[in-house]
């Protein structure tokens, strides 16, 4: 350490050690101790740190408060600008790189055609048409049971 | 580079947590702002500029490498470059419509801060961005030289030689205005 790399140090960094770089810091110190001209730096620079340390910001609760609150209210404004659509296209194809664990959902995806013929399938035969008991003896009283049994014959 | 908290924090904000985004924010807010306020010298557009490196580094989070950079250094380095555009973008406007000498000031700052406080403030602003920006984040947010060289995208000799030159300048300033 020589008075040059001295001066550099404190009138870059200031007077505060904890300001250096680790690697220098002991070398430095050791050398402002015994050098005058090094403690007159030493002063100099710390006259400067006092007057930086005269600029305190106010109390910012409020602002940081703020800050968070519009930050969050951007989030969900951002998931609500995704339409219905979108939403579910992102749902449907899956990010390429967690291809292997989102497989299951265009496959999901390609059986809900198969899924809903066999639902309304399901619905139509439950819904065939029962016939009361008059308009079966109705439909009984039309058909001919002699002529049946002659033509089985 | 991390600790284990902050680790598992960030991990769970790289898969898209936005619960571990809040923590962030609740860990990092006022710092940014800090660095935010002093460089611009005006809390509503630091408050803007603050809320904006939040929402960008979200954004952007499968940027970021934790091993490679911490998240504070990371964050400041989009306030700074957020900064820079804000300046670039003000120093267009005052072009195109010339504003009062005293621009430089914010409107809030005479109330807010105390005299003396107000003088470091506007001797802090007559100083470039960049020198301005190195001793915030050396002497305001104590940075280490490696991550405010980082931050600033210098080399540790550029960000001596930007200190240095910066210190001198308010020396200079100070000497004359708290006399």
């Amino acid at each position: 350490m020589n008075l040059e790399r001295f001066k550099l140090i404190v009138e870059s960094y200031g007077a505060d050690s904890q300001q250096w770089s680790g690697d220098e810091r002991v070398e430095a110190l050791e050398f402002s101790r015994t050098s005058s001209d090094a403690m007159s730096l030493l002063d100099q620079a710390a006259e400067l740190d006092q007057h930086l340390a005269l600029f305190e910001l106010p109390n910012s609760e409020l602002s940081v408060r703020r800050i968070e609150m519009g930050i969050l209210s951007a989030f969900k404004q951002e998931s609500l600008k995704q339409g219905t659509l979108e939403r579910l296209l992102n749902w449907v194809l899956p990010d390429f790189d967690d291809l292997a664990h989102t497989l299951w959902r265009p496959t999901l995806v390609a059986c809900m055609p198969l899924l809903l013929g066999v639902a309304i399938g399901l619905m139509l035969t439950n819904n065939t048409y029962e016939l009361s008991s008059d308009e079966e003896l109705s439909l009984l009283a039309f058909t001919d049971p002699v002529s049946e049994e002659w033509s089985n014959e | 580079m991390v600790e284990e908290d902050e680790r598992q924090i960030i991990e769970r904000i790289l898969a898209g947590s936005d619960l571990a985004f809040r923590k962030i924010l609740d860990l990092h807010t006022q710092r940014i702002f800090n660095y935010v306020r002093r460089m611009t010298s005006n809390s509503i557009e630091a408050e803007d500029l603050a809320q904006e490196t939040f929402i960008r580094f979200w954004v952007s989070r499968d940027r970021f490498d934790p091993d490679r950079v911490k998240l504070t250094t990371w964050l400041h380095r989009i306030a700074h470059n957020l900064c820079i555009d804000y300046f670039r973008r003000r120093q267009l406007q005052e072009r195109q419509v010339p504003v009062q000498s005293d621009s430089q000031d914010s409107p809030d700052t005479d109330y807010e801060l105390s005299i003396r406080a107000a003088v470091v403030n506007k001797a802090l602003m007559t100083l470039s961005e960049r020198q301005r920006s190195a001793i915030v984040l050396c002497h305001y947010q104590n940075f280490s030289q490696h991550d405010a060289a980082h931050i600033l995208g210098l080399s540790v000799h550029a960000l001596e030689s930007l200190l240095r030159r910066g210190r001198s300048k308010l020396k200079q300033i100070l000497a004359e205005e708290l006399e």
